[in-house]
């Protein structure tokens, strides 16, 4: 019997004539297989188009020359621009660093609370003015209980601002931590995917959908640590971090954090090392560089805000000490100065206890209030050089940190804006359009329909061979 | 270009956002009246506003101190006109007597009027503002003037200062680097020099009171004529206080008016700092929902339209 099952069987003969209409639904169906792939796809994230390519297949030499074999499918192709990953991969490191950047100055932001009514600020201002309604009343109790009530609001001001933005240092920690393990994570599921790719291109299959799960992943991965990608030949992905490398093929490298020690001034702060070696990595966009480079700019305005707090501490304390308390005591310190730091601006028992020993004159334990003006007066020296009063260095920390937080929103919007315009080329290359799709679709069924029509007629003029000539 | 589904998609998204967001901005905007409520918003303006903030809580304290500089000044003044009034009627007293010829009876109920009002000018020299003695410098705790007593009449022998802070001046600050004295001392009305000279007005009442009671009408005609003397020159004391009292207090309150007239331009500063245009605002507002309608309609049109509805 004529051998009608063999695949790619050529020649001018009716039952090559099937092959080719079966090989041709064959094809077409698969194409339409593509098509249904790349619409269920619409909406997943990362995806890259795939197409069918379809080519004709070779001749058989004949009597009247080549006779066509059909149509065979020659790849299912995945679209792809290289230097748009690449693109994109850069874009989203710097999102993620201002990302992180912003988010965290924004809250330092909140945490100092000022512009709005209660914040370390609007603390001094009253401080300062208790000092005037002392003087204005230079016997009064009620006044000098006043002064320490204002005092002690100041103290906490300073100790809850400090607190709440060294929580923000804290939580940058923790996330930096977290992120960490996110980092060998996707490296570890990077790994894996080099080495599925690897197999599947090697046994001759397409890798298309692993590609794109890859791809997203090292972008991912880009997100939190500027991080470099070589291809091999092979389908493998090595992804660097700086000069080192991160993924080698099917294996990776841990990252790991480490606590830094001796640091006594409640100001530790981690750092992130490899795992086998313990170096330091150093990091240079992404998130994880935003939020280190955050929590430095959050170190120095904690140590400004001690600074800014044993200023007060010692203006208030060089002049209190010289005065004469309503009781007559002398020599007492106002603030306490066995403390430091602006989570310790405490009033010192002593006046606590009686408030009779808080000094409004050098001369006179009653009547007189040339301390208390002093005291006033403080918010107008300059114990920092160049003109700047301690109102003036508080006002100033705060309008850097706006300028900061200011900077890291541009910066994010921009780095952001590139990020979409790169996603929208990506997108201009691999992306699904549904009525491309539908109109290939189009194109694919009238295609099966034709081949099965010749298939059919073939079956007709078989039959009338076999019927009619048998 | 070709567009994919997924850019017809994101683009809207990203539009909707982004317009809200600008929508929202303008909401609160409009809502508070802020256009920086945040150093990031614009740190210029914001430190400016933290800087004027700062100075207006320290103005509205000037202006408390101010408030209580006058209020101070004017019990005081309304204490030393008393007395100038009762320096007036002992110097009367003084040249009635001085001048007309009088039987001892009369003599001795003027005697007895000096004592009177002796006893109310040291009473006066002693008086105090909410619990603090005034005419005593620092000594707001003691009594400025001690008197002395004769143990048998129980009448006024002598008037002692206290030794310490009689000449301390209290001050209220009134402005960055000015401070006013509100206090009027004693030492400047009531006594000038050492106690018992003739700078001591109690002591000239004290001397006339028992030159009355002396028979020797000679003696006690020169005593009384010097006490006329020295009477008008406390009396010339008293006002020269009151001058210089009116004359702070005109002070305190010109200062008064220019920093009420600062603290209001300070207002307008700080609003400039802080506050947005509203109309600016409004006008933006509306354009901003005209543009987010539009955005839903073009939107929700476009993710509509699809050979998709073609097809049979």
């Amino acid at each position: 019997m004529y051998n009608i099952n063999t695949r790619g069987s050529t020649g001018n003969s009716l039952s090559a004539q099937l092959a080719m209409a079966r090989d041709a639904l064959l094809a077409h169906q698969n194409h339409m297989n593509t098509i249904s792939h790349n619409v269920a796809n619409v909406n997943t994230l990362g995806y890259h188009r795939q197409r069918t390519i379809l080519g004709a297949r070779e001749g058989m030499p004949g009597i009247n020359g080549l006779y066509g074999a059909g149509v065979d499918v020659l790849a299912i192709e995945r679209s792809q621009v290289g230097f748009i990953s690449r693109q994109e991969r850069v874009d989203a490191s710097l999102t993620g660093r201002w990302s992180a950047q912003r988010d965290r100055m924004m809250r330092v932001e909140e945490a100092l609370n000022e512009i709005g009514e209660y914040g370390i600020g609007s603390a001094l201002d009253s401080f300062w003015n208790s000092w005037e309604d002392l003087a204005n009343d230079a016997d009064s109790t009620a006044a000098r209980t006043e002064v320490l009530n204002k005092a002690q609001d100041l103290g906490y001001a300073f100790a809850s601002t400090y607190g709440s933005i060294d929580t923000q240092r804290e939580s940058i920690n923790l996330e930096l931590q977290s992120q960490v393990g996110q980092i060998n994570l996707l490296a570890d599921r990077i790994a894996n995917l080099n080495e599925q790719i690897t197999n599947l291109i090697r046994s001759g299959q397409g890798p298309n959908d692993l590609l794109d799960q890859r791809e997203m992943l090292l972008i991912d991965l880009a997100g939190l640590a500027n991080i470099s990608v070589e291809y091999e030949v092979g389908g493998a992905a090595n992804v660097y971090l700086g000069s080192e490398e991160l993924v080698h093929r099917e294996t990776k490298r841990d990252l790991a954090w480490s606590e830094s020690d001796g640091n006594t001034d409640g100001k530790s702060s981690g750092f992130i090392s490899w795992a086998d070696n313990g170096k330091e990595v150093k990091f240079a966009s992404g998130a994880i560089y935003g939020l280190m480079d955050t929590r430095t700019e959050i170190g120095g305005i904690l140590d400004e805000l001690d600074v800014l707090a044993d200023t007060i501490r010692d203006q208030v304390n060089g002049v209190h000490v010289e005065g004469i308390g309503h009781d007559g005591s002398t020599g007492n310190l106002f603030f306490r100065d066995d403390v430091s730091g602006a989570r310790s601006l405490e009033v010192t028992e002593t006046i606590q206890e009686n408030v009779d020993k808080i000094a409004a004159s050098r001369e006179s334990a009653t009547g007189a209030n040339d301390l208390a003006h002093e005291m006033h007066d403080l918010q107008f020296a300059t114990p920092f050089g160049n003109s700047m009063t301690i109102n003036g260095k508080y006002q100033t920390m705060v309008s850097n940190i706006g300028s900061s937080a200011q900077n890291a929103d541009l910066r994010y919007e921009t780095a952001d804006a590139a990020f979409r315009q790169t996603q929208n080329l990506q997108q201009e290359y691999t992306g699904v359009n549904l009525d491309e799709e539908m109109s290939a679709m189009i194109t694919a069924q009238y295609a099966f329909s034709a081949a099965s029509r010749v298939m059919t007629t073939v079956e007709e003029m078989m039959d009338t061979v076999i019927r009619d000539m048998g | 270009m070709r567009v994919t589904t997924q850019m017809r998609r994101s683009q809207l998204l990203f539009d909707l956002e982004r317009l809200q967001t600008n929508l929202f901005q303008s909401q609160n905007v409009l809502s508070t009246g802020r256009e920086v409520s945040r150093g990031s918003d614009d740190p210029v303006r914001a430190q400016k506003a933290l800087i004027i903030r700062s100075s207006m809580a320290r103005r509205d304290q000037y202006l408390d101190n101010l408030q209580h500089g006058m209020s101070r000044l004017s019990m005081t003044e309304a204490t030393l006109m008393s007395m100038e009034d009762q320096l007036n009627e002992a110097h009367a007293l003084a040249i009635k007597i001085a001048n007309e010829a009088s039987v001892p009876e009369e003599r001795t109920a003027v005697a007895q009027s000096i004592d009177a009002l002796l006893e109310q000018l040291v009473n006066e020299a002693n008086s105090r503002q909410e619990g603090a003695y005034v005419f005593g410098g620092f000594n707001t705790e003691q009594q400025p003037y001690e008197v002395v007593r004769d143990p048998d009449t129980n009448e006024i022998t002598s008037v002692v200062p206290q030794t310490e802070f009689m000449n301390g001046a209290v001050t209220v600050k009134a402005d960055d680097d000015l401070e006013i004295q509100i206090n009027m001392n004693g030492n400047d009305m009531f006594q000038v020099g050492p106690p018992g000279g003739t700078g001591d007005m109690f002591q000239t009442l004290i001397n006339l009171r028992d030159a009355l009671r002396l028979d020797d009408i000679n003696q006690s005609g020169e005593i009384i004529e010097q006490s006329i003397g020295e009477l008008d020159s406390a009396m010339i004391r008293v006002q020269t206080g009151l001058t210089d009292l009116g004359g702070r207090y005109n002070r305190l309150q010109s200062i008064e008016q220019s920093h009420m007239s600062l603290e209001f331009r300070e207002e307008e500063d700080l609003s400039n700092a802080e506050d947005g245009e509203l109309t600016e605002w409004i006008t933006r507002f509306e354009l901003q929902t005209i543009a987010l309608q539009q955005a839903m309609a073009v939107g929700t049109q476009v993710l509509n339209s699809s050979i998709v509805n073609f097809i049979s």
